[in-house]
This record gives C-alpha cells, sequence and structure tokens, in this order.
C-alpha cells in the first residue's frame, strides 16, 4: 500500500538498464523506484494512488546517481578545513569554486566569510591565493581592514607565504620584536603579515593546523568532502581504508552522526583495512563485521574487506614486472608479507566476505591474481566478485586471467590523463605510461570494472564525468595526444563503470546503479545529455543535482 | 613568488597537496616535544630529471673535505662513485673508506633522517628529492624531524633543456615550483651550450624565481661550502679567493657585532645581499652570542649557549658585492 507517488518529468531519463534504456518520467514512493518510463506508461500505478507531478527537472538529463566505489572522504577531509581563493576553478565543498579574478575579489570573498564568522577565536583559513595573476600580494593592513578581530590566514598556491592579520598574528605568537627568517616587514619595521618559505610558513600554519586536526576533525571532513562529491553528482562512495586514522567505532559513528544530521547527502559503505582489524579484533573480527552490518542499513553499512599490497602510481611506489623502472624505483610492499596472503584472506574468502585488494604495479597483480587462484583451489566459489582496486599497470594477459578468475577491477583512470605522459620520461617508462588503466582489455576480456577517484589519497580530482572522459577519450596532459587507443572504451560503457557497474563492484547492483523498478531513488540530474554531446566534452557537463532516496539533496 | 598565470585543474591538484603537506608538517612539529641538542644540517637537493642532481653528489661524495656527510638517493647505483673509494656497497647502501655513505630513500624519511641523527656518525645529509617531488613538501618533512636542520633547498638546473623544459606544459610547474623553493640554484651543463643559451637560461630562473642566487658549476664541481652548511663549521676565519673555474669569494667580519638580531635579520630580508652563504657568531648589545648561518634568501638567527668565535664568514660570487655587504654590515653594528 503506497500513501504517496511523486513523479519526475525529464527531458530525457538514461536508465542505465539495457533492456529499457529510456525514459521521460520515474515514479518514486518511500525512496524507492514504482515505476519507470513515461507518464502515459505509469497510468497504472498513478490512477491507484494518490500522487503529484515534480517537473523541475523536466528540463534536465536524469541518470542514476553516479558511484564512485573507492574514496576516502572523512581521511582527506581533515585537510579541507580551507576556503579555496585562488585564480582557477577547483573542486571545492559546495561544488566547483569558480577562480576568482584579482585581488579585490578574494578580499570581497574574505569579507564575506568573515562576516558569516560567529566564532571570533576561530581563524578564516584560505588557500590558492596566487599573486602574480591576481594582481599582488596581501597584507597585514588589507586583512585588518576585513577583520581586526577575527584572526585570517590565507596561504598561497604555491605555498611559499602565508598571509595573517594582526588578530592572527597574536594567535601564532609573534611580535615586532620577533626574529625569524621569512617573517615579513614593513619599511618602517613593523609586521606585514607576511609569513615566507619553510621556517616561517611552519611557524605560521602550527596554530591552524591544531584547528584542522582537532576532536572535529572527523565530522567537518566528512560533511565537508560529502559535499565535494555530491557537487561532482555522486550519491554513493565506500571508504576504502576504515579504521586505520581514528579507529573503526569512531569513524562510523562519525558518519552516523552526520547522516542523522542530514550533512552528508551519500550512501557509504566502510570497507574495514584489513591489518587494522586483525590487529584490534583478532579472532572476533568476523563477528564485528557481522555486527556492524546488522546495525548498518541502506545508507550506512559495511562490505568487504580492503588489503593494499604495493605504493602508489604518482609517488612510484608501486612494484613492477622487468623490465622495471626507468629510474627513480621506490617500490614497496603493503604490511601483510606477500608469502601470508593467501592465509590471511582465507578467512574472509570462506566467510563470503568481498575482498578488495589494492594493486597499482603489474608485479603486484600477479601476486595478486596467485592469491585469487590459490584460494579458488582451496575453497572455490563463484559470485565472489573479488576486486583488484587501481588496476593501474597491466597487461591484456592480466586482463583474460583476472576474468577466467571470476575477478573485476575498480580503475583509477584519471592517470591517464593527469600523470601518464610525465610517467614516460620518468618512473615507468613510455610503454607503460601509455597503457596505464586498460579499460579496452577488461572489456575484451569480459572483467567487470568500475571507475573511481581515490579522492583524495592520490593527486587527482573526484569527478565520475571527468573519469568518464579520461575513460572515453584518453587525453594525455598535453591536451592532445591520445595514449593508447585500443584501451579507449565508449560512452555508454564509460557511463556504466559510474553507474550500474560501479554497484556491481560494490555488489550492490540489486540495489542501486540503474533507475529500476524497486532500487533505491537515487538520481544525478546533468545539464546536457552525455550520449549527446561531443565526448571530448563530457567532462564539462554541468552537474545541477542529485536525488537521494527521491530527494533533492539541493 | 611568480607563477604562470595559465593553470591547469590537475596543477590545482598539486598545489593542494602542497597545502596539505605543510599543514600535516606543521602538525607533526607540533605534537613533538624537542630536546635541545646538536642538530644535524639537511640539505635537499632538487632538480628535474636529468639536470645533474647526480653528478653533484657524486661530486660530494667524492671530495667531502674531512666531512662525512650521509647522501640519501632513490638509486644508490645510479651515483657511481670511484670504485677506489667504495668500502662496502649493496642495493640499499654504498659505504665509503672517507667516511660518507649513500643509501637509499626510504618509505619514511623522518624517521630515516631521525636514524641518521641517532647515528651520530655524520656531519650533514643531502637528501636527493625525486625529480618529480614538490621540495618544498620535502623541507617540511625534514623541518618535522626530530633534532634536524633544514641547512637550505638548492636546485641543480639544466642549462640545456631548462628552457625546453619550461615549455612543456606536463612538467613546467614543478620545474618552475622546484626553482622558487630552492635557496640556492646550481646551473649545470653551462659548458656544453653557447653562451647565448646559457644566459638565457640565467634569465629564465631569474624570471621564474626572482631574487635567487645562481651558481655555475660544470661536471657537479662546486664548492662544498656552497652545498652543506656544516662544511664552514670549522672553517678558519681567514679570507681566501679560490681559484679554478669557480670563482667563489669569502671575507669575514671579525668582530661580528655587537649587532640587534632584529636588525641583522632585516638586513637579511633584503635580498640585495649579494651573499650565496655567509655563517657565523655574533654579539647583541647585551654581549649575548648568536649564531647566524644564510643561505641565498633564506637566513637563520639563534640564541647560542657556549664558546664561539665572534666573526662571519661571507661567501659570495664577486669581490665587489661580498665587500660591500661586509661594509654594510660593520655599518648596522655601528649605527
Amino acid at each position: 500500500m503506497l500513501e504517496h507517488i511523486t513523479v519526475f518529468k525529464a527531458s530525457h531519463i538514461h536508465t542505465m538498464d539495457p533492456g529499457r534504456p529510456d525514459a521521460s518520467a520515474v515514479a518514486v514512493s518511500d525512496g524507492r523506484i514504482v515505476s519507470v518510463g513515461s507518464i502515459e506508461s505509469m497510468e497504472p500505478w498513478l490512477r491507484r494512488y494518490p500522487h503529484s507531478i515534480d517537473d523541475r527537472y523536466s528540463d534536465k538529463i536524469m541518470m542514476p546517481g553516479f558511484i564512485d566505489p573507492h574514496t576516502h572522504l572523512r581521511l582527506s577531509g581533515t585537510y579541507m578545513g580551507l576556503e579555496y581563493v585562488g585564480p582557477i576553478d577547483s573542486a571545492a565543498p559546495g561544488g566547483m569554486r569558480k577562480g576568482l579574478p584579482s585581488r579585490d575579489a578574494v578580499l570581497n570573498q574574505l569579507r564575506a566569510l568573515a562576516a558569516e564568522q560567529t566564532d571570533p577565536t576561530t581563524p578564516i583559513t584560505a588557500w590558492g591565493y596566487d599573486p602574480a595573476s591576481q594582481s599582488g600580494h596581501l597584507d597585514r593592513d588589507m586583512l585588518d581592514q576585513i577583520s581586526d578581530s577575527v584572526p585570517i590566514w590565507v596561504i598561497a598556491y604555491a605555498p611559499h607565504i602565508v598571509y595573517v592579520n594582526t588578530p592572527m598574528l597574536e594567535m601564532i605568537g609573534v611580535n615586532d620584536d620577533s626574529v625569524g627568517h621569512g617573517i615579513g616587514r614593513y619599511p618602517d619595521g613593523r609586521l606585514n603579515g607576511w609569513f615566507v618559505e619553510t621556517e616561517a610558513t611552519a611557524l605560521a600554519t602550527r596554530p591552524v593546523s591544531k584547528l584542522i586536526y582537532g576532536p572535529n576533525a572527523g565530522r567537518t571532513a566528512i560533511d565537508r568532502m560529502g559535499a565535494v562529491a555530491k557537487a561532482a553528482g555522486v550519491t554513493t562512495t565506500a571508504d576504502l581504508i576504515w579504521g586505520l586514522a581514528d579507529g573503526f567505532e569512531p569513524e562510523w559513528d562519525d558518519h552516523a552522526k552526520a547522516i542523522a544530521e542530514g550533512t552528508f547527502p551519500l550512501r557509504i559503505f566502510m570497507i574495514p583495512f584489513e591489518p587494522k582489524l586483525v590487529r584490534e579484533y583478532g579472532s572476533e573480527m568476523l563477528n564485528f563485521l557481522e555486527t556492524k552490518r546488522a546495525e548498518g542499513d541502506d545508507r550506512l553499512n559495511t562490505h568487504g574487506i580492503k588489503y593494499v599490497n604495493d605504493g602508489s602510481y604518482p609517488s612510484m611506489t608501486l612494484v613492477m614486472n622487468e623490465p622495471g623502472y626507468l629510474d627513480e624505483d621506490n617500490a614497496h610492499k603493503g604490511e601483510v608479507p606477500w608469502e601470508d596472503m593467501v592465509e590471511r584472506m582465507l578467512p574472509f574468502w570462506k566467510a563470503g566476505v568481498q575482498i578488495h585488494s589494492h594493486a597499482n604495479g603489474d608485479r603486484t597483480l600477479d601476486m595478486t591474481l596467485d592469491t585469487l587462484e590459490a584460494l579458488q583451489r582451496i575453497h572455490p566459489r563463484f559470485d565472489h566478485r573479488f576486486t583488484v582496486e587501481h588496476y593501474c599497470i597491466s597487461s591484456p594477459s592480466q586482463a583474460r586471467r583476472l576474468s577466467a578468475l571470476g575477478g573485476q577491477a575498480s580503475v583509477n583512470i584519471y592517470f591517464v590523463h593527469f600523470r601518464a605522459q610525465l610517467h614516460s620520461d620518468h618512473g615507468f617508462g613510455p610503454d607503460r605510461s601509455e597503457a596505464t588503466a586498460r579499460l579496452g582489455s577488461l572489456e575484451r576480456a569480459g572483467a567487470p570494472f568500475a571507475l573511481h577517484s581515490d579522492f583524495n589519497l592520490v593527486v587527482t580530482p573526484l569527478s565520475p564525468l571527468l573519469a568518464a572522459w579520461c575513460a572515453v577519450n584518453r587525453i594525455g596532459a598535453d591536451g592532445e595526444t591520445v595514449l593508447a587507443p585500443g584501451e579507449r572504451i565508449s560512452v555508454d560503457r564509460a557511463l556504466r563503470a559510474i553507474t550500474i557497474d560501479a554497484a556491481y563492484i560494490l555488489n550492490r547492483d540489486d540495489r542501486l546503479g540503474s533507475i529500476e523498478v524497486g532500487k533505491h531513488a537515487d538520481f544525478t540530474v546533468l545539464a546536457d545529455d552525455p550520449y549527446q554531446v561531443n565526448p571530448r566534452n563530457l567532462k564539462d557537463i554541468e552537474v545541477c543535482d542529485t536525488v537521494l532516496a527521491g530527494e533533492s539533496t539541493n | 613568488m611568480n607563477q604562470p598565470t595559465e593553470m591547469s585543474s590537475g596543477e590545482v591538484d598539486a598545489a593542494w597537496s602542497s597545502v596539505v603537506s605543510t599543514l600535516h608538517a606543521a602538525r607533526e612539529r607540533s605534537q613533538k616535544n624537542y630536546t635541545a641538542s646538536t642538530e644535524l644540517d639537511v640539505t635537499v637537493l632538487t632538480g628535474f630529471l636529468g639536470s645533474g642532481k647526480t653528478t653533484v653528489l657524486r661530486h660530494l661524495l667524492e671530495n667531502p673535505e674531512d666531512l662525512r656527510i650521509a647522501v640519501v638517493v632513490n638509486d644508490v647505483g645510479a651515483v657511481e662513485v670511484d670504485a677506489h673509494l667504495v668500502k662496502d656497497a649493496s642495493v640499499q647502501q654504498i659505504s665509503l673508506s672517507n667516511g660518507c655513505v649513500c643509501c637509499v630513500l626510504g618509505d619514511d624519511l623522518e624517521n630515516q633522517l631521525e636514524h641518521l641523527v641517532t647515528a651520530g656518525s655524520y656531519d650533514a645529509v643531502v637528501i636527493e628529492a625525486s625529480g618529480i617531488a614538490d621540495p618544498i613538501a620535502i623541507g617540511q618533512i625534514v623541518q618535522g624531524a626530530h633534532n634536524c636542520r633544514l641547512d637550505g633547498i638548492i636546485a641543480v638546473a639544466d642549462a640545456s633543456s631548462l628552457d625546453v623544459q619550461l615549455a612543456d606544459q606536463r612538467i613546467a610547474a614543478l620545474v618552475a615550483r622546484q626553482l622558487q623553493a630552492a635557496h640556492l640554484v646550481i646551473l649545470s651543463k653551462g659548458d656544453l651550450v653557447p653562451e647565448s643559451e646559457r644566459e638565457r637560461a640565467v634569465k629564465l630562473i631569474a624570471d621564474v624565481a626572482p631574487g635567487g642566487r645562481i651558481i655555475q658549476a660544470n661536471d657537479g664541481v662546486i664548492d662544498l661550502g656552497l652545498v652543506v652548511g656544516a662544511a664552514l663549521n670549522g672553517v678558519s676565519m681567514a679570507s681566501h679567493e679560490q681559484g679554478g673555474g669557480l670563482a667563489v669569494v669569502s671575507l669575514v667580519v671579525e668582530p661580528a657585532g655587537p649587532w640587534q638580531p632584529t636588525e641583522l635579520g632585516k638586513f637579511f630580508d633584503q635580498s640585495t645581499h649579494g651573499l650565496l652563504r655567509a655563517k657565523g657568531w655574533f654579539e647583541d648589545l647585551e654581549g649575548s652570542l648568536f649564531h647566524l648561518q644564510v643561505v641565498g634568501r633564506r637566513w637563520e638567527i639563534k640564541r647560542w649557549s657556549g664558546e664561539a668565535p665572534k666573526a662571519l664568514v661571507l661567501i659570495g660570487l664577486n669581490r665587489d658585492d661580498v665587500a660591500t655587504t661586509k661594509v654594510r654590515l660593520q655599518y648596522i653594528g655601528q649605527g
């Protein structure tokens, strides 16, 4: 018995259900999808139940809510207590932040922040100021005119310099008699509010850093980073290092509170970091996960187990096969010894817990596949959804082996654009750099895959549409070269990899990832149709809104 | 502070990650209790791939002038130290008969530095930053490490390819950042290019990193004291002018002071002093002793407990600059 049905109309709905791909209306009740098609087609429902038509998206495109299946919102967000005041557009809490063209524009923004500041003991902290393109340095007197009571702290785009006002100088604990390199002065000897280069910036940053890493940092981070993800159209994500920073219960509680208080517009799965889980819970580890699963719900839950078995792509710490590194080899393996991997994974494998295993390098991928094969020998399983996380450097044969063993991949595709050309000359060499993130090979091998950002543990943005753009175009950092064209995938396949296939990776494709009857009513609302725009412009499509369980998050 | 005005979103991410490391280092530092004891000087050597960092390091290891220097690199094998000097070699570490060591950069630089301090057998550390690392982040780690002192950040720039690097949008921001972070810039391979190209490289560096001090060095041959501050610790306080290709001039101010530390700080804040390095001790008006260290644009003044000669050694590129600075310093003393 349905109480009320809301029908969302759109100029086009891409359902990502290949059997019924297109629609113009979706009916929602109590957070779930009741019907998808047209107003006419859902008439049998509308005739029987009270309903209303919501046409706020009638000139927009609707898709299933985007899923980024590998992020670190809480951990990375603890850094993000800063406003962005840089010269070019950047992702920030509340969406893309427009670049500010001039110093006056920056001062206006700081003035607005100062006016909003209710607690005069909490500094206003901002980053990204660029004195070259924003017409000159800031200084103490300028910032004092904005506020002589609220401390103001601004770190430049290249963090050589911090600008502060008088209240912030007091908080840092320096005065006109202080001596130190990089503590700037006016010609008359008065401090000018500049802190230049390493010692001085560190001195000026200490009080701010203490605040940013204070007791409420985790919660603040979740709220801020949740807003970043929402602005990029994400409605579901997974934290792939649950427990590492502050422990399992505190991290879970922060998310639970944020959801209860309505400040976190996402669904999230907490995926425990295995070494920490083993250390903390020992023989009780599986019981702990079972308890948390029972405690969780459709907004916050736990799922799977996470292993980290080599380093990262940008820091050139992944483990590679022959012929190895061109230069700068800092390869390192993770905390769990490789020779113990089968033994460590086995209890989870036998208990039916989905394994997420980080492998950036192809040597690590070999080890991971060997481990999966051994697990299959010891205890054969179907539909286990063993997931290789990142999958940066690989070969076509590894894709086929992954597929044959029933595995799948969650791929960081952003590196193709942001880093691959750099590493052609540095670290990985031209061949493996060009073939970073082989999605075409995975597709040909029939292995399921999704795209993720790893936000913000590596230097990549969080934007599923940008990820799809990278996957479809594979354009290098030079803006023109197409890298390994045979590893490109179609627009449809890329959009699947940020919706239904990402849900599959998280083993929730029964409830999420497409617009189908019975599923959660999570939608992403776009200004333009990703199937219609030039694929080179996929990343520029504006995200207008997201809908979570039938409610707009705006 | 000269930034390109055209920037990509990738650069914003790189900038953000630098800001993050600054915040993080400040937190690490504020959580530690510092014990007062001798600090180990740590130099960060930065520069893009192929700029000549390794050649500079090899020269240091082979000519340490009685200092025991620990060099931390990405790849020990690449350094190719003179085989006659090698006492013991592995993939991880090469020990030299002159007391120096060359070891691989590990996962945790901070721990590694603290181990070198604890080992107690080194006078200075030089870290070779990865060619694509942000040296500021490494400088911050050094500052956060127990009983380590950031001596300076030194960039090596390749006269034969700097213009190409700064025109390549994939790497330009990184190369610029490395030059801007540096307190001294070593221009390498100047002997391999025509004079005009070398001059263009000097101008490019001045454009990207105004006020930076530029030293030219061929085949990595550079005065140890310019790279490693510890080389000036036991310097005989006597002026000398060096022969050979590098016209480095050092003059001594004696006695140094009395000066107000704030006045001296203001003096070194003006980047017109023309010094590459300066080091020594001076007295303030109350007779307290202070230690001064200068590396290019960077200076540090610390209260000194114990005995020390009241003298400063000033090192610069030409006699006029250094002599002028010497006179101006003495004038501060009288004024």
